[in-house]
């Protein structure tokens, strides 16, 4: 019955798509490569579902397009939150229908390995990435920092995360919402659960008239446009802001910038494995990490030269295993010690 | 003019946006009296009531209800304040109250408690014998009963001047006269004037202790209704205020009709059905028979002209005959 | 009359099972997911802090969004349809502003006019301290829900309280004040009441607006709180919550709708006698008075945040002061590359095509007889114009996914599921005012049931079927969240591309992309203006 109607309305709406001069279903051609470089023996159409950047993603795929011209990627790219929505209404009618997946960060990824949808395969090279930036069925492809932005000239200038929490900075300091993106939840992943922080920072931070804003560009307007003080925001949107000449410095923050991987995997039930696995390692390949680069993002491969950044710049990483499955009391304890 | 004038309009001119639509009209309404404004769509009767009402302000001249100055161009009482009754040409009811509730709303703006108010919109439908259909809303109401209601409605208000617009266009004859008795009596009681808008000679001519004529925002005559009906001013107010006939004068002294001579040297005369007469002298052939009932209507053909003539009583001549007919008066034009 | 009745029929048929799928089954297939695993998570999502709070919230502010939009609306309908205003035409087109913008750029471009460091406090030291919190988004809401309210109340303006009502009532002797309240407000009842549920409705599922001026003071509506369990709906747990929110979402506005209806019901009257007066076109003084202040309103609330807009589109970078030695216009060539443009024809085929066959539908309906059923439709078209974008979305791949996925089809299949409540509200209202006779007395003429629509009701109804069609096809154009979720390869649509020009976090590019599209829907709207005309000339005849 289901089927039946649903044919019935794609035939009918199809009729007058037609009718009104679109084509449903159609699908982007591939346009003709020009260079080879070296041909890779994958082929077929593989689907990529991402909710990375358009640029990165477009980057990514340029080259990955000339190195295997007969693989024709398709790309779904939408915001983490639209894209957990249409995978979690394809795993509930007739499965998933990606070969490939290119999350931002690894917080939902961990959530689709503990549901088995990812295949049990790594790539060659994938040892050398970072152990902190890679599991056994997902791996890192680019590095996000999460770092302090503050107004040009703010004196003093914070050097830590511990100085937001200070009284010189009562003008508000900006935080992103943990529970409206992943990349906002690594912050709370690593304050909550390291020893120096915990939720008393985020008390300190209330305290202090902290506001928390949407989505981590947020604060980089508020600040550009004098709203707050100083906050927390990922570093590549900071230095494009700050080189477009808006009014703001970056801080790599005491004791690090919080840095977290956007992972990259092999969906378990793709038709077409070889192809999904010559994307999902392509990544991985020095040009790739050299167009990841170019679009401002730190590249995971430790020898890729990547943007600008302090040469003793530290790091510091939330620990994603103990933050899974724990997400709901970290977001509820954290509403709690802002008082909500 | 008189000095008691209920309504006074003097040197009226009002318009939408650059166009005139009055030009400098007079209108006055004495106490007591009825005045019948007739003319055709488009004359202006309908702006002349909106601006008496208080709808549109007028450009020059100026308008006062028993004395009071109620608008000119540079002072302008609302409608609220004028002591005014309208009956609407669609009667206005307003759907979402009962009759008695459409009745009572102008007596509760006096001032007067629900209770009260009421009590005298019920006198007011008993009075109208419409009394038991008070709980009705008014799509639940025959057109008849639907004027009764609009009628009372404006008597609740207890006006110096009454304004109607084309009345009793949508009723039948026999409920028109009933009604319009039933206005005079009312209004001759309290001495309230009354303006009438209306196109319809017949009963602008019955309501009327005066008729005036209207084309294009001017007043072509005024009078009373015996006036402009056997005297019109010309042939369009002839026209207007009845059924006529015109012939050439000339041509129907030819055909033997003595007439008096006219002073202004008139070349037609008018002649109304039933200033004429079957059988007679004078030459014609019958082409049309309309019975009418109380009296058949003929059109004869004749040397001078096409003419109708009105004889009591069922058709006593046929189409093709030539009974011969009779003239007993006429009216030069 | 047997043809006659069968024709009826199947015309119901059509009507009945569009609306099955259309509404109907993604419906059914959103509430059984959300029940998938038992009641237990279900009650769970409603003991969890803060729910309660949301949904407090979203109830409250949507409650007095309406309260502001209708009687904003109202106004706006008795200033411009009834009053004695200079320029009627343009002052109906700027209140008509908002529906051009995107709600997410009319947040936008508030902050940009009316925030710290907007252009207000940038030129006299003046930022709206309240702007952030509920009485912004309130505030914003209600700017934008206006025109909701002001086309459906000025459409039975036209047809219900006839001027002459009122008239009768001022030589009653009731003054203007009290005219309005005992007779002009009474007869708009049904007006009012069908105003009200579609800017409930329009406000309990606003994201853009909480999100962008709620988030920052902490203020949670619903819709946030959705998205929130959106971006962790990896987790089954979240996502069930996604799906009971959405499903409680409906359920506020089916709330809505029945005290509405019950509200309306005791107004719904039917006239008695002919057209009755026309309305005055003598500028007055007050005519004067009000158009100022009306102009007062579309100055601040429509052209301060757009010229903000502009500025902010024109500026090199955030927080730089909006003077000519930042300009530039690399944000809007940053805006548009070869995607945008293929995805605004997506958008336009899809808006335009919706609005047609919403329009048809609702013109169906209008050609069968009226009927209570006709009514519950209404109700029932409701039901997913509340639900948020990203859980229509998500019913409508459930329901349709298999066979309908990366389709056009299936983005058209959510739009129209969605939006056949503004396609249908300003119909059936005008359906109300249709004479009973003009269809029958065009049958007795001889004319069968297809010419007797074409030649007689549709043209009859043609304002209130392009005010339909404007509105659906706005609406759809404007899309962000649900073409979002459901496009596929080649089917990309300008929200895709808002969106993910969005999420590179460039404001000044945004800015510019919302500033072009308004401008082209204000350039594709100008006819619009011309075909009013014809509106007006048709308005006599009722």
């Amino acid at each position: 019955m289901r089927t039946l109607t649903g044919r019935l309305v794609q035939i009918l709406l199809a009729v007058v798509l037609v009718a009104c001069g679109g084509t449903p279903g159609e699908a982007t051609d591939s346009s003709p490569t020009t260079a080879v470089a070296q041909r890779g023996g994958a082929a077929g159409t593989i689907r990529l579902y991402t909710s990375v950047t358009q640029d990165t993603v477009d980057a990514v795929l340029q080259g990955f397009q000339s190195s295997n011209p007969d693989v024709k990627a398709e790309v779904f790219r939408a915001p983490t939150g639209e894209l957990n929505a249409r995978l979690a209404a394809e795993q509930r009618s007739g499965g998933v229908k990606a070969d490939v997946l290119w999350l931002t960060d690894p917080l939902s990824m961990y959530a689709y390995d503990e549901q088995d949808l990812l295949a049990e395969w790594t790539p060659n090279g994938a040892e050398a990435i970072p152990e902190q930036f890679r599991t056994e069925r997902f791996w890192g492809t680019r590095i996000l920092n999460l770092v302090i932005v503050h107004r040009q000239g703010l004196q003093p200038a914070p050097t830590g995360w511990q100085d937001l929490a200070d009284d010189a900075y009562s003008e508000p300091v900006a935080f992103p919402d943990p529970a409206f993106a992943g990349s906002s939840f690594a912050a709370l992943g690593y304050f909550a659960l390291d020893e120096e922080f915990g939720f008393d920072y985020y008390r300190a931070l209330r305290a202090n008239g902290a506001v928390e804003v949407q989505a981590p560009d947020e604060v980089i307007t508020g600040v550009a446009e004098g709203r707050f003080s100083a906050g927390m925001s990922l570093d590549k949107s900071v230095r494009d802001a700050a080189e477009e000449g808006a009014p703001i410095e970056l801080v790599w923050p005491e004791p690090g910038a919080i840095a977290l991987y956007s992972p990259i995997a092999v969906i378990r039930s793709t038709t077409n494995e070889e192809a999904a696995q010559a994307l999902a390692s392509f990544v991985l390949t020095e040009p790739a990490q050299a167009a990841i680069a170019s679009t401002g993002w730190q590249p995971v491969l430790p020898g890729v030269e990547g943007p600008p950044m302090p040469t003793d710049a530290e790091q510091v990483f939330p620990d994603w295993e103990a933050a899974f499955g724990r997400q709901d009391e970290l977001l509820s304890e954290y509403r709690s010690s802002l008082g909500d | 003019m008189g000095t008691d004038s209920v309504l006074a309009c003097t040197g009226l001119t009002v318009g939408y946006a650059q166009t005139p639509i009055l030009h400098h009209l007079d209108v006055h309404i004495e106490h007591d009296e009825s005045v019948a404004v007739l003319g055709p769509s488009g004359s202006g009767k309908t702006t002349l009531l909106q601006t008496v009402a208080g709808f549109l302000v007028p450009w020059e001249g100026e308008i006062r209800i028993v004395g009071t100055l109620v608008a000119s161009p540079t002072k302008v009482a609302p409608p609220e304040r004028r002591s005014l009754g309208v009956v609407f040409q669609h009667y206005a009811l307003w759907p979402h109250l009962s009759a008695l509730d459409n009745v009572a709303y102008p007596i509760r703006r006096r001032g007067a408690a629900t209770e009260r108010a009421r009590g005298e919109a019920g006198e007011l439908l008993d009075l109208m014998g419409i009394g038991a259909l008070g709980d009705r809303r008014p799509d639940e109401l025959s057109g008849g009963q639907q004027q009764r209601v609009g009628l009372a409605r404006a008597l609740a208000r207890r006006p110096d001047v009454y304004l109607f617009d084309e009345p009793t266009a949508h009723l039948d004859a026999p409920l028109r006269g009933a009604l319009q008795e039933e206005l005079a009596e009312r209004r001759r009681q309290t001495g309230a004037g009354a303006l009438y808008a209306t196109h319809d000679a017949v009963e602008a001519l019955a309501v009327a202790d005066r008729v005036v004529l209207l084309r294009d925002g001017r007043v072509v005559q005024s009078g009373a209704p015996v006036e402009v009906y056997e005297q019109p001013v010309d042939l369009w107010a002839a026209r207007l205020t009845g059924a006529a006939s015109v012939l050439p004068t000339e041509a129907l002294a030819s055909m033997g009709q003595a007439l008096e001579t006219d002073p202004d040297g008139h070349a037609q005369v008018l002649i109304r059905p039933e200033w004429a007469a079957l059988p007679g002298p004078l030459p014609g052939l019958v082409t049309q028979v309309w019975y009418r009932g109380a009296h058949t209507d003929y059109r004869l053909q004749t040397p001078a002209g096409d003419v109708v003539v009105r004889r009591a009583g069922g058709p006593c001549a046929r189409v093709g005959e030539r009974p011969g007919w009779a003239l007993h008066r006429c009216w030069p034009v | 009359m047997r043809r006659s009745r069968g024709w009826e029929r199947s015309g119901r048929l059509v009507v009945g099972l569009a609306l099955a799928l259309l509404v109907g089954y993604p419906l059914v297939r959103l509430v059984l997911a959300a029940f998938a695993d038992g009641p237990e998570p279900v009650l769970a999502t409603f003991e969890r802090s803060g729910i309660a709070r949301a949904v407090g919230n979203t109830v409250w502010t949507s409650a007095a969004v309406t309260a502001a939009a209708v009687a904003l609306g109202t106004a706006g309908a008795l200033t411009i349809e009834r009053g004695a205003v200079p320029a009627r035409r343009w002052l109906r087109a700027g209140l008509l502003l908002p529906l051009l913008v995107p709600p997410f750029v009319a947040a936008l471009g508030w902050t940009a006019g009316y925030g710290p460091g907007g252009v207000l406090d940038d030129a006299v030291g003046v930022a709206v301290p309240q702007l952030y919190g509920p009485v912004g988004v309130i505030t914003v809401i209600t700017v934008n829900a206006v025109p909701l309210a002001y086309l459906i109340v000025a459409g039975a303006l036209r047809g219900r309280a006839e001027p002459d009502l009122e008239r009768a009532a001022r030589v009653s002797g009731a003054s203007v004040r009290t005219a309005l309240w005992t007779i002009t407000l009474p007869l708009l009842r049904p007006a009012l009441g069908a105003s009200a549920v579609v800017v409930f409705v329009f406000s309990v599922n606003s994201f853009g607006v909480p999100a962008v001026l709620g988030t920052p003071a902490g203020f949670e509506t619903m819709t946030t709180v959705i998205y929130q369990n959106l971006a962790f709906a990896a987790d089954p747990d979240a996502f069930t919550r996604v799906l009971v929110l959405a499903v409680a979402l409906v359920l506020v506005a089916v709330g809505a709708v029945a005290v509405s209806d019950a509200v309306a019901a005791g107004g719904r009257v039917r006239r008695t006698g002919g057209p009755a007066g026309t309305t005055s076109a003598h500028v007055t003084t007050q005519g004067r008075w009000a158009a100022a202040v009306a102009w007062g309103y579309v100055g601040a609330t429509s052209l301060v945040p757009l010229v903000a807009l502009v500025l902010l589109a024109l500026t090199r970078a955030v927080g730089l002061p909006p003077a000519p030695r930042y300009w530039t216009l690399q944000n809007f060539a940053d805006a548009v590359d070869g995607r945008t443009l293929s995805s605004l024809g997506h958008s336009l085929l899809l808006a335009a095509v919706a609005a047609t066959l919403l329009v048809c539908l609702g013109g169906l309906v209008a050609a069968l007889e009226r009927s209570p059923a006709a009514r519950r439709l209404g109700t029932l078209a409701t039901m997913t114009f509340a639900l948020p974008g990203s859980a229509l979305a998500v019913a409508v791949l459930l329901a349709y996914g298999s066979v309908l996925a990366d389709t056009l089809a299936i983005i058209l299949v959510a739009y129209l599921g969605k939006l056949w409540a503004l396609g249908h509200r300003p119909l059936a209202a005008a359906v109300d005012r249709l004479p009973g006779d003009v269809h029958r007395a065009a049958r007795a003429s001889g004319a069968g049931p297809a010419t007797t629509l074409i030649t007689v009701v549709a043209p009859l109804l043609s304002p209130a079927l392009a005010a339909g069609w404007v509105l659906v096809f706005l609406f759809a154009f404007h899309e962000l969240t649900m073409s979002a979720l459901l496009y596929g390869p080649g089917t990309a649509t300008l929200g895709v591309a808002v969106l993910n020009l969005q999420q590179l976090g460039d404001t000044p590019a945004t800015a510019a992309l919302a500033i072009l599209l308004t401008a082209g829907v204000l350039v594709g709207a100008a006819p619009l203006l011309v075909f009013r005309g014809t509106w007006s000339r048709l308005r006599r005849v009722d």
